[in-house]
């Protein structure tokens, strides 16, 4: 039962131990294998974004016996480059959703395997060949640095996989993947209005320092001229009293841009943050028709952007 | 001996989760009975002896059950459907509850209040929310909570808050008040906390005619996709 219980100790208790032979597993071990994945399967999608794709079990299988034989080839420094290429086979299915899925249930340990073969050798041949199973499952190996990007048209092919790999790297803070044209506008719209919080260090590539100078010496200006009140700091005007008239206009503006057919995801996404944002503002508004008037647009916005979801 | 036996009521069936990833170990049911096996003899684990066994017997090469301390068999195993523990026993993730009971009504006044603060906790309704966060990007669920009441509202304490329709609340002493709303007279805010949660193990959600309800901590969950998906189907 050594896949068996390498499988249970990687899921329940994040250790694992091997033999110190290059073994075949039995078919007992891959039956027992296979029903330890698959209940994995059942618990881990529930955490998965939207419908998580299908259960394949010889995907999954593959991935797991792929692991370990690659923590083998990391303790048994003895074994040759030879024997890792007999034994370290590539996954001969098609790399379907599902497959992907299932593959990653512990495909993704591979990252941290992955640094640890690269701590105990650079050049090692185990090292290349992580990073060639990392270039052909780009959803498992978000972290592993890679000299060319991988092909990650399957991950984008799939609602579920494709918001995963994003919360991947936006987790992983990896600037590089998230610029890869067909992350960067979704990474966008995951971190909505909020970019500054929750990723700090994103920035567009054409924000350069001069350019950045450059705004400042406007904002600056536009505080020198604003007309303050003793002892108020530019700053604190958010406590000021809501401008009802400011609000309602621009709650129609962002209708507007709402029913457009050309807005992208992202600018979709600051919207939403932004209505939620004015909804509560707009509670402030001292009058209370002016008020109710504000939040008749913003309950007619929530209405469209539900119904759009 | 080969291996220990153990027999457990069905009632007692939660038990097991304290030994579910111990691998090798093998469940199968009975006439109201759970049969556990693959337990090696020698020294068990305390979380093995801990578990509220009607019976124990060793078990050797041939099947026989032996209670302990005695040389011959008084039965022998039964036939039965073994599973894998970790099959055998589903996980189950807490869900949230918010106690529908209203706590005394107390004589308290909200009134408008033209001090702007952050919007900390959205009310919004269960449905809505799980549209939401079943396919949320998980940056935007991470430093959240909920707990939802009986009649389907969800109560999400955070921030920044998730792009969603409802009514918002900010937050101060552990005090929940609808935003553009104060106390009136501001002042009592730190005597109302004393007073209507003096362990200060819950939050007061206040609505605009004053009413209140005491939301006690644990009655809120993470934010997670699992939390909520498991929450809606338990409603």
């Amino acid at each position: 039962m050594e896949l068996t219980n390498f499988i249970a100790g990687l899921i329940n208790e994040g250790k694992v131990k091997v033999v110190p032979q290059l073994l075949t597993f039995t078919a007992e071990d891959l039956q027992l294998a296979g029903v330890h994945l698959r209940q994995y399967y059942e618990d881990d999608a529930q955490e998965m974004p939207a419908d998580a794709p299908d259960f394949d079990l010889t995907a999954a299988c593959w991935a797991a016996g792929y692991l370990y034989r690659a923590v083998q080839f990391i303790l048994i420094r003895e074994l040759d480059e030879t024997t890792m290429q007999q034994q370290l086979l590539p996954y001969a299915g098609e790399h379907s959703p599902a497959a992907v899925y299932s593959a990653d249930l512990t495909l993704r340990y591979l990252p941290d395997l992955f640094d640890l073969a690269k701590g105990l050798s650079p050049h090692d041949p185990l090292v290349k060949q992580m990073q060639t199973t990392a270039q052909d499952w780009p959803f498992s190996a978000a972290s592993i640095p890679l000299d060319t990007m991988a092909d990650v048209a399957t991950v984008m092919s799939h609602a579920s996989l494709r918001q995963a790999y994003i919360d991947r790297i936006i987790y992983a803070k990896d600037l590089r993947k998230c610029r890869q044209p067909e992350c960067y506008p979704l990474v966008q719209e995951a971190l909505g209005s909020y970019a500054d919080i929750f990723w700090p260090q994103l920035e567009p590539d054409w924000v350069t320092e001069e350019q950045q100078e450059l705004v400042a010496g406007i904002v600056n200006a536009a505080i020198a001229k604003a007309e303050l009140h003793p002892q108020q700091h530019a700053p604190s005007s958010i406590n000021s009293t809501p401008d009802a008239d400011a609000i309602y206009q621009e709650i129609k503006q962002m209708t507007v841009q709402w029913e457009a057919s050309d807005t992208s995801g992202a600018e979709r996404a600051l919207i939403k943050d932004r209505l939620r944002y004015l909804n509560g503002r707009c509670e402030w508004i001292g009058n209370e028709v002016q008020r109710n008037y504000v939040l008749q647009p913003i309950e007619e916005l929530w209405q469209k952007i539900i119904q759009t979801a | 001996m080969k291996e220990i036996i153990i027999v457990l009521s069905a009632n007692h069936a939660a038990a097991l989760g304290t030994v579910r990833t111990f691998p090798g170990l093998q469940a199968a049911a009975e006439n109201q009975q759970i049969w556990l096996r693959g337990i090696p003899t020698g020294a068990p684990d305390p979380k093995i002896n801990q578990l509220p066994a009607l019976q124990t017997y060793l078990m050797d090469k041939q099947e026989h059950l032996f209670e302990q301390g005695t040389l011959t068999p008084t039965a022998t195993l039964p036939a039965l459907e073994w599973q894998p523990l970790v099959s055998f026993i589903k996980v189950t993730l807490p869900v949230s509850a918010l106690p529908g009971v209203m706590e005394k009504p107390q004589r308290v006044k909200l009134a408008r209040h033209s001090h702007m603060v952050d919007s900390t906790a959205l009310l919004t309704t269960l449905e809505a929310w799980e549209e939401y966060a079943t396919s949320a990007p998980l940056i935007r669920l991470q430093h959240l909570y909920f707990a939802v009441s009986e009649n389907n509202e969800v109560l999400i304490v955070g921030a920044p808050l998730v792009p969603l329709p409802g009514k918002s609340y900010s937050i101060k002493n552990n005090i929940l008040l609808p935003v553009g709303y104060d106390f009136d007279p501001p002042v009592i805010a730190e005597l109302v906390a004393a007073e209507l949660n003096p362990e200060n193990d819950g939050l007061l959600l206040f609505h605009q005619n004053g009413r209140w309800e005491k939301i006690r901590m644990d009655c809120f969950v993470a934010a997670t996709r699992s939390a909520v998906r498991l929450t809606n189907s338990t409603i």
